[in-house]
């Protein structure tokens, strides 16, 4: 790995070589790769300097004209924001960005479809396999994954052709990588490492021999639970069919036993009582306000009494923070369709968790580690969020 | 059932219309027309670079040769139209009349006179 400092803004960038070596990921050509790095370029930039301007101009320029702003307030945020896009600087980051994300899917997509076929074959062929997919195109799709596609992912998650169609799964895989490389592991399973180490802190004598992980996507923090509770049944659910393909044949090349389900999280087919433990990673923040709930009474219907509910999610707290950078965070809600990305900068998980009748519910700042093994150091409700590249929101609790 | 994902059936586009940060679509498009195009110079650069790193390695010539080289007067000849030319290309837009409303006036009177008139 190549490092280099770039206006303040620590950059990372990658040889094809620094590339997670599992089976299903896309390889990049040259012209490829250089086009990828050069969208590592343009993000920190747009993410560093230019959004460092921003948040001061709407600091300097726009709140001593708007009064006292209330950042839990969503119609706060949102005239702050309003304002704040008729600032210059303020336009220039969002067009950067914008653009930035846009040009990120579609290098992704170069380098996936140009070898899509042998990724299907990839996955045709897989032999003996150690877990099992469970296909249910018939499952309706929630209208917050309908409405939008996430992230500005063409297709978004849902997008699935039939047949053998993993596209929508290879194109996300990458493309999470590339956005979080140098941060989020080399299989990209730091935030699965960080919500195993939260279960070792808060849940030290949970030894699960049947755990339900919601919304595994293609698996990047499914994956370390494995390595968490060797020998677990580990069921992990999604709703789209290509994405799930895609996970089933990237957990196989690792040699990791994972059953993957299409199933709607908010309406799981699964018994009462059967699951010792749930979890979830970065789920919630692209649900809804009605679907959030829904999601956390399936998640304690399913499990047995005593069983635990472990999830992570990002460190997006808004209390306390200047109305600045609480705007060009709401900015991810309108602009890069992340639609409900705000509203979890001021839930209350505590509550949610209480109101869906989990109790000894605790919750806090747990430390980003790529290995949950290792030394943490902080943890607790009260300390200030570090961002994600140090801490991640973590919540849970138990259904007695 | 296809065995293979179809490319019409491959996505390249997010739903919803983009954006308008500058309040005016044309300049919307023609920034993200812009950093498109940069990430394609950014792309070729680095072809550059690994086309110097190969024939270096091949024992050819290096990155230092291309620096230290000096064009004769012949080649200098040759490529001074070609740079002209691409200048000429993307530059012409700043002498060139381009009020939009005197221009679309000129062409309505040009066609309605095409149509209709003694032309």
């Amino acid at each position: 790995m190549v490092m280099f400092e770039a206006e303040g803004v620590r950059q990372e960038t990658m040889r094809s070589d620094v590339y997670p070596r599992h089976g299903m990921m896309a390889g990049a050509t040259h012209d490829e790769l250089a086009a990828q790095k050069y969208f590592l370029g343009l993000r920190a930039y747009a993410n560093g300097r230019l959004m460092t301007q921003a948040v001061d101009a709407c600091n300097e320029q726009v709140m001593p004209e708007m009064g006292e702003r209330d950042p839990e307030d969503e119609a706060d945020r949102t005239a702050v924001l309003r304002k704040a896009e008729e600032l210059p600087i303020f336009q220039n980051w969002g067009a950067l960005l914008r653009t930035s994300q846009e040009l990120m899917w579609d290098y992704v997509a170069d380098t996936v479809d140009r070898q899509l076929d042998d990724l299907e074959d990839k996955f045709r062929s897989i032999e003996k396999p150690l877990g099992s997919l469970t296909l249910n195109p018939d499952v309706p799709n929630p209208q917050y994954l309908t409405l939008v596609d996430q992230h500005i992912q063409p297709g978004g998650y849902l997008h699935d052709a039939g047949g053998d169609d993993v596209r929508a799964g290879a194109i996300y895989d990458r493309g999470a990588v590339l956005y979080g490389l140098g941060r989020a592991g080399g299989l990209n399973d730091m935030r699965g490492h960080t919500l195993c180490s939260f279960i070792q802190d808060a849940f030290p004598k949970e030894k699960p021999k049947r755990i339900l992980d919601l919304g595994c996507g293609v698996g990047h923090g499914t994956l370390a639970l494995t390595d968490l509770f060797p020998g677990v049944e580990l069921h992990a659910v999604d709703i789209g069919g290509a994405l799930l393909r895609y996970a089933h044949a990237r957990a196989e090349s690792l040699g990791k036993p994972v059953h993957f389900h299409q199933q709607d999280v908010r309406d799981l087919q699964f018994e009462d009582n059967s699951f010792d433990m749930v979890t979830s990673e970065i789920l919630f923040h692209e649900t809804s306000g009605s679907g959030m709930p829904a999601i956390l009474k399936e998640a304690h219907r399913v499990l047995k009494p005593g069983g635990a509910m472990c999830n992570l999610e990002v460190p997006l707290r808004y209390k306390g923070m200047d109305m600045g950078g609480v705007v060009v965070r709401d900015w991810q809600n309108y602009y890069n369709a992340e639609p409900f990305w705000g509203s979890l900068g001021t839930v209350d998980v505590e509550k949610a968790m209480r109101d869906a009748g989990f109790t000894r519910i605790v919750h806090g700042f747990q430390p980003r580690t790529g290995n949950f093994a290792g030394k943490r150091d902080r943890f607790g409700p009260d300390d200030p969020s570090m961002g994600a590249l140090s801490h991640w929101l973590v919540f849970g609790g138990y259904k007695d | 059932m296809p065995t293979n994902t179809q490319a019409e059936a491959r996505p390249r586009r997010a739903l919803g219309k983009r954006p308008a940060f500058y309040g005016d679509e044309r300049l919307d498009m023609l920034f993200a027309m812009l950093t498109t195009l940069l990430g394609e110079v950014s792309v070729i650069r680095e072809r550059i670079d690994t086309h110097e790193r190969l024939l270096e390695k091949a024992g050819l010539f290096g990155k230092d040769t291309v620096d230290a080289w000096l064009p004769d007067a012949e080649a200098e000849a040759e490529r001074a139209p070609i740079r002209q030319r691409m200048m000429g290309r993307v530059l012409r837009y700043l002498e060139e009349d381009m009020e939009p409303a005197a221009a679309g006036g000129e062409l309505d009177r040009i066609s309605k006179e095409v149509q209709h008139g003694d032309v």
